[in-house]
């Protein structure tokens, strides 16, 4: 039967075309943008390589310190990992590093700028970089403070051109290091594997950051497995309560999580509870419905419009017992049908779109793709689209009374 | 006519219903999409306030907390007392001295946050019993000749300012007029208002001067008022400043910058430095806001195009299920152009009925004072822009339907069965 229901909406996809590019244009262009939407929010916080490991890392992009006249909100200093999160159960390594920051090279008589993230050899145990070149500093280099660095394909490209990098010198904020290990570029939208060159915490240029508690850092905890997440989050939260606050502050809230989690914690402000990623995914989607009505109703309107089109088809099938839900049924489906035509050809632009988005340099390093997951999300999206503009088109359509419209009923 | 069209409309509620509500939340993106636009645009073209060609910014990065921070400042009871003194004056003095021996600086000032940095302060005050929101920056006495700063009323900072007991402010013309109204502020005091028994400020803030403008971020950022505050060598406040903004002479290269950055570091090892010429974040800034306008006005484009195209295929339809109609009215004698009007007389009624519903919905913004920094003026402009675009994509959406009409021969429009 639903074949029958198949053929029979591709043959009224063929049999007007103006109405049909009308209703695919709209269909299209619509899923297009939601596709785009899913696509990159998919590359910023789904799991991609360097996070390999993702499944097991957790973050804390930001602490807020709450006294009863000031709250700070940011970053943690170095000294609040160190002294106290350290060991923490469940973890197997805890790596520190400093925001990302954008430093300027003088090299050869040209500007360069790149982006600097000072940080440990965890780093690159937690992070599963593919070194084309060299390999990562390592724990001694860490410990003496060596100037050493590693970095990104573009970085190498920009200082050495075509030549080698490993064991050259470059020259970044102000400071000379050694090249030990050239990484693939990461784009910058990954917020904790992006960076151009990447330096032990220990080159900074001065030792203040180890005693502060507020400040610049952001951490990466490797949980020994996705299942011991949970035991690292309480055991996180409990640790909390002995940390030694300014005098100003006399709480403090954190928690390492996925970077959606951390992101929707910051958009809401809310640190207290930890809601704000079911509550960001359900702002999302009501963002993605509001911009589907527009196009709904320009598309119920088309169908409703055509109605008549279909009186014969609709007497013929009351008249051998069809009941109005299985026409209703059979309409549904048809609109279901076009949206996923709409819906697969949304997703061959939006392959084309993000390959020339990639290539216009417009977001650093941008490597987007299209993959299961966002296919599986367009997919959804075909669905709901044509489900929200079908069924009041379709309910229209079996209540018709085929007498009145064949003779040309005007309601 | 109208009376009749109104009819008509009526009798075909339920299909029109569905074309009323389409125009309806058309008319809303429509109208939000004009006036953003209309906005940038106004935005775009007001006066800036300084000038940052060639002016290079230092963002400098050393330890501002003073050791008030952290487990350092607990370890005794006199350590909890905040520094009341600045402990980098003399390096920052000398810093600002060794920039200005350079032959390629013309002028250098401190001052935080400056322009492009995407840091701001913001006071919300209470002042005269009404609220006060601005933005601030501290800076020293060389910054209005870094920047170019335009005075229109009162004067610049300068060394009578020392030792005066007051706090000494330049504010923008539109933080004036919010602040003191027709007053001249110059030389009022800029104190908020206070609670009864709470003591005054240690300094009083006074106006000295009053600028035209002053837009950090560049010329979109919405920010109109805007306080610059005059920093002393020995204050707290100087401690935590951490940006020199330098005028270059001519047109400087990426070695005088090399040049400028090597001696800052050579001269302070534990600090950082990082040298930037302004334009490159005002460049930013530029993309940074324009970008999403662009993928805004990419999307309200098709959204529009898609309602048009749907229009105008809807009224196909309803021309060609109306053929009857259109037949008995040629047969008694209606022209051509009679039928036309009618087809486009329609809908041109229902986009007025989904506009005077839209009109009304958007005249709530000024109504509850929702329209956030959007003038008033911007509004209403917006608002007709819309009303006339709408009415325009209403007669073109009819315009094919409606020929289609006419070419209607009354004798087979009746035998259509």
């Amino acid at each position: 039967m639903l074949r029958n229901y198949l053929t029979v909406s591709l043959k009224i996809l063929g049999r007007r075309k103006y109405f049909t590019f009308v209703s695919l244009f709209g269909i299209g262009f619509t899923l297009l943008v939601l596709t785009l939407a899913a696509a990159m929010l998919d590359h910023v916080f789904g799991a991609y390589p360097p996070e390999t490991r993702a499944a097991r890392t957790l973050s804390v992009q930001a602490v807020r310190m709450q006294g009863k006249e000031s709250t700070s909100t940011g970053p943690a200093g170095y000294a609040f990992y160190d002294r106290y999160f350290r060991d923490l159960p469940g973890v197997e390594r805890l790596s520190l590093m400093t925001q990302p920051s954008t430093v300027v090279s003088y090299w050869k008589g040209a500007r360069l700028k790149s982006i600097l993230k000072r940080t440990d050899e965890n780093y690159f145990r937690i992070l599963d970089f593919d070194f084309s070149e060299g390999g990562p500093f390592g724990e001694a280099d860490v410990e003496s403070g060596r100037f050493v660095a590693v970095i990104n394909e573009t970085t190498r490209q920009k200082f050495f051109g075509a030549g080698k990098a490993v064991g050259e010198s470059i020259e970044a904020d102000g400071q000379t290091f050694t090249v030990v290990g050239v990484v693939p570029d990461v784009p910058v939208y990954r917020l904790l594997a992006n960076g151009d060159i990447y330096v032990p915490l220990t080159t900074a240029k001065s030792d203040d950051y180890k005693t502060k508690l507020r400040g610049g850092i952001l951490a990466l905890f490797l949980a020994k497995d996705a299942g011991s997440i949970p035991l690292v989050q309480q055991e996180f939260k409990a640790r909390l309560s002995k940390v030694e606050l300014p005098e100003q502050f006399d709480r403090v809230y954190a928690m390492p999580e996925t970077p959606f989690a951390s992101v929707a914690r910051l958009f809401f402000g809310d640190f207290e509870s930890d809601s704000a990623s079911g509550r960001l995914l359900a702002l999302l989607l009501t963002a993605a419905f509001l911009f589907m009505l527009l196009p709904a109703v320009n598309l119920v309107n088309l169908n409703v419009s055509r109605a008549l089109e279909r009186a014969s088809e609709i007497g013929v099938r009351r008249a051998f017992g069809a009941s109005a839900r299985d026409l209703m049924l059979q309409f549904l489906f048809e609109n279901v049908i076009v949206s996923v035509v709409g819906g697969v050809l949304a997703l061959v632009a939006s392959a084309f779109l993000l390959a020339a988005l990639n290539g216009s340099g417009l977001i650093p390093y941008a490597h987007f793709s299209l993959n299961f997951r966002i296919a599986a999300w367009g997919f959804g999206f075909a669905l709901a689209f044509g489900v929200v503009s079908g069924v009041w088109p379709a309910w229209r359509l079996s209540r018709l009374n085929p007498i009145a419209a064949l003779s040309g009923g005007t309601r | 006519m109208i009376r009749h069209l109104f009819k008509l409309i009526w009798n075909r509620r339920r299909a029109n219903f569905l074309v009323v509500t389409e125009i309806f939340v058309c008319f809303l993106v429509l109208f939000a999409v004009t006036t953003f636009g209309l906005y940038s645009v106004r935005n775009y073209y007001r006066p800036l306030g300084f000038d940052y060609s060639r002016v290079f910014s230092v963002n400098l990065e050393f330890d501002q907390s003073l050791g008030r921070d952290g487990r350092t400042s607990r370890t005794g009871a006199a350590a909890a007392e905040p520094v009341a003194e600045n402990p980098h004056e003399s390096r920052q003095r000398a810093l600002l001295e060794l920039l200005k021996s350079d032959p390629s600086v013309e002028e250098a000032a401190w001052g935080w946050p400056l322009p492009f940095s995407h840091s701001n302060e913001v006071h919300s005050t209470e002042f005269r019993g009404r609220d006060v929101s601005y933005s601030l920056a501290r800076v020293t006495d060389e910054y209005k000749s870094v920047l170019g700063i335009e005075i229109t009323r009162g004067r610049w900072f300068s060394p009578e300012d020392d030792a005066s007991g007051y706090e000494a402010y330049v504010i923008t013309e539109a933080l004036a007029r919010q602040a003191f109204g027709d007053e001249d502020p110059v030389g009022k005091s800029f104190a908020a208002d206070r609670n009864p028994g709470e003591a005054p400020p240690r300094r009083e803030p006074r106006v000295v001067g009053v600028m035209r403008a002053f837009h950090q971020e560049g010329e979109m950022d919405t920010e109109e008022n805007y306080a610059l505050i005059r920093l002393d060598y020995a204050s707290i406040r100087m401690g935590r400043t951490a940006g020199i903004a330098l005028r270059m002479r001519g047109t400087p290269d990426a070695t005088v910058e090399a040049r400028i950055a090597k001696s800052l570091q050579a001269a302070a090892p534990d600090w950082g430095f990082t040298v930037e010429p302004m334009a490159m974040g005002a460049e930013l800034n530029r993309q940074m806001y324009m970008a999403p306008i662009g993928v805004g006005a990419v999307v309200a484009i098709s959204l529009i195009l898609m309602v048009g195209l749907g229009l105008s295929g809807v009224l196909w339809q309803s021309v060609t299920t109306r053929i009857r109609e259109i037949g008995v009215r040629r047969a008694l004698g209606a022209s051509a152009a009679d039928v036309r009007h009618q087809v486009m007389g329609e809908l041109l009624v229902m986009a007025t009925v989904a506009m005077a519903l839209g009109v009304g919905v958007v005249l709530q913004f000024p109504f509850l004072d929702l329209l956030g920094p959007v003038p008033k003026s911007i509004f209403f402009a917006g608002l007709s822009l819309t009303i006339v675009a709408l009415y325009a994509l209403a007669l073109l959406c009819s315009l094919q339907p409606a020929r289609l009409a006419t070419t209607v021969h009354p004798a087979e429009a009746l035998r259509y069965e």
